[in-house]
């Protein structure tokens, strides 16, 4: 058996939106909500139940793409819980209609995106006109159906100063959880990081925004994508939960493709192996998956921090995805912070 | 699934246990405090400890001047006895439960009652919010 709770299924690639900072590297194709090599219904429950052999999974998160495109999401979701997992589902919320949240079981957890609390700023990002105000309307059918609701707040340099307002809409709206995500860069979004990317201000303002909000509100607000150590201190934010990298450990969250195709995580576009002829366990403990997670950036050698070891510089896979190697520490530190890097090189 | 769950707190350490399986002996440190921070001397090792993000600041706090036992392996203090470690919470991406916590009503209906004057909730909306609570 191997420790791992945690899996997250992309159900599709397919998704409406065009995010200014989306990752995925299939970002650049229309890919249709279906492909021939898509795992059905049927598939998707087999395949969860065959990691179970080897990992006491406990909970999945479904993602894409655009999970509520697929018809049949509701009905994944039943399956799930019917098996005894807890269930997420990472979507815009834009496709969550009434009829739609009633199909779900009211276990399932809704994480949905917010920009900001303006219909301009929030379309502006997502790419794509009328979605706020879908959005809104998702998340209020989410709680109707009694689903709890996570809000995500996506940092860039556009909206990072309206990070409170956001927060306070995905309060308003009946989150129970927030998750702040500075925008993470991958080899599509890199070239763009001076128009994305918060300068470290914006990102501090960002933050204390956060902290100040969960304090006021006792609300539990998770710093989820890793930002280093040496960009921003956590122990200035002690009212904030701050994500590392699990780096392949127990809470790691290993990704499904579409295809059924295993990756270290939703960022990495790295093929671990492939579920649908290995066992979770072979794929987990190859020498790839082990030589995929074991980098540690050369910035970091010298570090002195006291959360040096959860932090190992950042994200890894985004890393690999703009750098291709995980010896090199996460883009951010770089675009905010060059001097640290060339100073530790030295 | 539990629904709503509050945030970590410092779990009890078997410190003997941890050492066992770490393959480390159980040392003894001392705890010091410089200008609000916080460190545990080991032999002629000192560490800093992250108060705020791991450990709990006003746990520390009682321990200032004391011999601890501690458990360090690598570069790393992993456990102080009597302190524990809030093990840090690994979200990146997903909404786990150890984010989800309850909200006070009557503060979610003030904040929702500004959208609602902003014009960014519609009144409709708002009903349906308070109707679903």
């Amino acid at each position: 058996m191997t420790r791992h709770e945690y899996v997250v299924v992309e159900v599709t690639e397919a998704c409406p939106h065009a995010c200014l900072h989306c990752y995925n590297y299939w970002r650049e194709d229309r890919a249709p909500v279906l492909s021939p090599d898509t795992l059905r219904r049927t598939d998707i429950r087999r395949m969860i139940r065959k990691i179970r052999w080897d990992a006491p999974l406990r909970y999945v998160a479904l993602s894409g793409g655009e999970p509520l495109l697929r018809p049949d999401i509701a009905g994944i979701c039943q399956d799930l819980v019917a098996d005894g997992l807890d269930v997420a589902v990472i979507t815009s919320g834009a496709l969550l209609t009434p009829g739609r949240a009633a199909k779900f079981p009211t276990t399932t957890n809704f994480e949905i995106t917010l920009f900001g609390a303006e219909a301009e700023l929030h379309d502006r990002i997502a790419g794509r006109k009328g979605a706020f105000q879908r959005v809104l309307h998702g998340a209020v059918s989410a709680r109707e159906r009694g689903c709890t609701l996570v809000v995500s707040v996506v940092v860039n340099r556009l909206n990072a100063h309206r990070t409170r307002d956001a927060l306070e809409l995905g309060l308003a709206l009946g989150a129970e959880g927030f998750l702040l995500n500075r925008i993470n860069f991958s080899r599509l979004t890199l070239g763009d990081s001076g128009r994305l990317a918060p300068t470290l201000a914006q990102l501090t303002q960002a933050l204390t925004a956060a902290e100040n909000f969960a304090f006021q509100f006792g609300a539990a607000v998770s710093i989820s994508v890793p930002i280093p150590a040496c960009v921003i201190d956590p122990a200035s934010y002690p009212h904030l939960h701050f994500g590392w990298c699990p780096r392949g450990g127990p809470k790691a969250y290993y990704t499904v493709s579409h295809n059924g195709l295993l990756r270290p995580c939703n960022h990495s576009s790295v093929v671990l192996g492939d579920l649908r002829t290995q066992t979770f366990a072979e794929i987990v403990r190859s020498r790839k998956t082990k030589s995929f997670w074991r980098p540690i950036p050369v910035e970091c050698e010298g570090c002195e921090h006291p959360l040096r070891d959860e932090c190992l510089g950042g994200c890894l896979a985004a890393s690999c995805e703009c750098y291709g190697t995980g010896k090199t520490v996460d883009p951010l530190v770089h675009i905010l912070k060059p001097a640290a890097v060339h100073a530790s090189i030295a | 699934m539990a629904k709503k769950k509050a945030a970590a707190s410092a779990p009890a350490v078997d410190l003997k246990a941890l050492a066992a399986e770490l393959g480390v002996p159980v040392k003894t440190g001392k705890v010091t405090a410089v200008r609000n921070q916080y460190f545990v001397t080991v032999g002629a090792s000192k560490k800093a400890l992250a108060v705020g993000e791991v450990i709990d600041p006003a746990m520390v706090k009682k321990l200032v001047g004391q011999n601890v036992s501690v458990v360090v392996s690598g570069r790393n203090i992993v456990a102080i006895a009597g302190l524990g470690f809030r093990p840090p919470i690994i979200t990146c991406y997903i909404p786990a439960p150890d984010v989800i916590n309850g909200i006070r009503q009557d503060l979610r209906a003030t904040v929702l009652k500004g959208f609602v004057d902003r014009q960014i909730i519609t009144p409709a909306l708002q009903e349906r919010l308070l109707a679903g609570q």
